[in-house]
């Protein structure tokens, strides 16, 4: 038994050597974040009973605050919301791409140029929305692929915050959160600091993945 | 004779005790064991984003492996009884792989995005082994089976005697041993591939 793995064969000699000998690098960032967390580890972690205070205050502080929303009325749009136009009919026609700029649309809504995807990935645009989301303007263009359409939304204003449940990739260095809304898949990233939503029934979730960090040999702007 | 060494006025023997009242935080650790030292676990970082990217397959999920693990051994003191902190790391970072994918599969996840991911390869290490190698390597031990795959993350990529993997898999030296082979077998023959 030991003979068989007592390294002398060299086949496994080297093996071993090759796997020893380096590997996938990780991130600049990524180390940048596994160095930090010792110490927000430290920081996160008081004493029993500060912690019950903080957590008495946290709770005071967040009662306060949803009552006060409730009751002003201004929650502001979820991502839910902002992912609905997609599903909605297109109320202009599709707007063409623009021969001055390849890999872009001539269509913009609050400095978020919408990207031409149909010489690349064959998604060509259908349609487009206006839609008033809370009181933020949102603008949806519309792409179909053989029998999948999905929608592209831009909503103006602040960031809106993904839900927790989504989960997180980092495609072509544009982070993405994604989740299911029954049978679609929705998922967000940024651009120029506004809330971009794809959203829409496609065979493969890594299909709104590639189209959103699609950088159209630097078209697209992040 | 020389009278044994005294910890707060108590007499104790020379042995691990000792050894472990001279660390600067022996004193917060209970007897039979140490505390994992939080500040020096990005000193592992490298070796466990290696295995947990072998255990995944995709850098985005290896990177959520290693964070998601960081955080669940920071979020209370761990004591480590007889392995060292790597191989302590190992074991949390596979309880999360197996809960990650646990989860991931009740979400019916389908990703298969060709990413963009750095080789490095170290030629004082191996000067024969090139980045091709390594990308070969990990290839084949995507392909491998759990169990086989645990194996040769565990000694080969973490750096883990039998005995630990032992430990961390909560398997037998001898299977320990066994796995390994036929891993080792399958990645040999993916390598004698890219060097034909």
């Amino acid at each position: 038994m030991s003979g068989h793995v007592d390294l002398h064969d060299e086949r496994q000699q080297r093996v071993q050597r090759v796997l020893r000998s380096g590997g996938p690098a990780m991130t600049p960032a990524l180390r940048a974040r596994l160095a930090a967390q010792p110490e927000r580890a430290t920081r996160s972690a008081p004493r029993r009973g500060l912690r019950v205070a903080l957590a008495g205050g946290v709770a005071a502080v967040s009662v306060a605050t949803v009552l006060a929303l409730t009751l002003a009325g201004q929650a502001g749009p979820t991502l839910a919301d902002a992912a609905r136009p997609a599903a909605r009919s297109a109320t202009a026609p599709a707007p063409a791409p623009d021969t001055s700029r390849s890999g872009l649309l001539r269509a913009s809504f609050a400095g978020v140029t919408y990207p031409d995807w149909e010489r690349q990935f064959g998604w060509r645009t259908t349609g487009r929305r206006h839609d008033t989301l809370d009181g933020r303007p949102a603008e949806t263009v519309f792409y179909q692929h053989t029998h999948h359409r999905i929608g592209y939304t831009v909503v103006s204003g602040e960031p809106l915050e993904p839900p927790g449940r989504a989960e997180r990739f980092v495609v072509n260095g544009l982070e993405i959160r994604a989740y299911t809304d029954g049978p679609r898949d929705v998922i967000t990233f940024r651009r120029d600091g506004r809330t971009c939503v794809l959203a829409g029934k496609v065979h493969r979730r890594s299909t709104l993945l590639k189209l959103a960090a699609w950088k159209g040999d630097g078209a697209i702007v992040f | 004779m020389v009278s044994p060494p005294t910890v707060r006025g108590h007499s104790k023997r020379v042995g691990r005790a000792t050894r472990q009242a001279e660390q600067p935080r022996a004193n917060l650790a209970p007897p039979g064991g140490r505390l994992l030292d939080a500040e020096r676990l990005p000193d592992h970082s490298d070796r466990l984003f290696r295995a947990a990217y072998a255990l995944c397959n995709t850098r985005h999920d290896a990177e959520d492996l290693v964070q998601e693990t960081y955080a669940r051994v920071l979020r209370r003191p761990r004591l480590i009884r007889r392995d060292g902190d790597i191989a302590y790391l190992l074991r949390a970072l596979r309880n999360t792989w197996i809960a990650m994918r646990s989860a991931q599969a009740s979400r019916a996840r389908t990703v298969e995005l060709r990413e963009e991911v750095e080789w490095i390869a170290d030629p004082g290490a191996d000067p024969s082994a090139t980045a091709l190698d390594l990308q070969a390597a990990y290839a084949a031990i995507r392909e491998l089976s759990d169990p086989l795959r645990e194996a040769i993350v565990a000694v080969d990529i973490v750096g883990l005697s039998y005995r630990q993997t032992a430990r961390a898999l909560r398997i037998r030296e001898g299977t320990v041993m066994s796995r390994l082979f036929r891993a080792r077998e399958r990645v040999a023959r993916e390598l004698e591939g890219v060097t034909v």
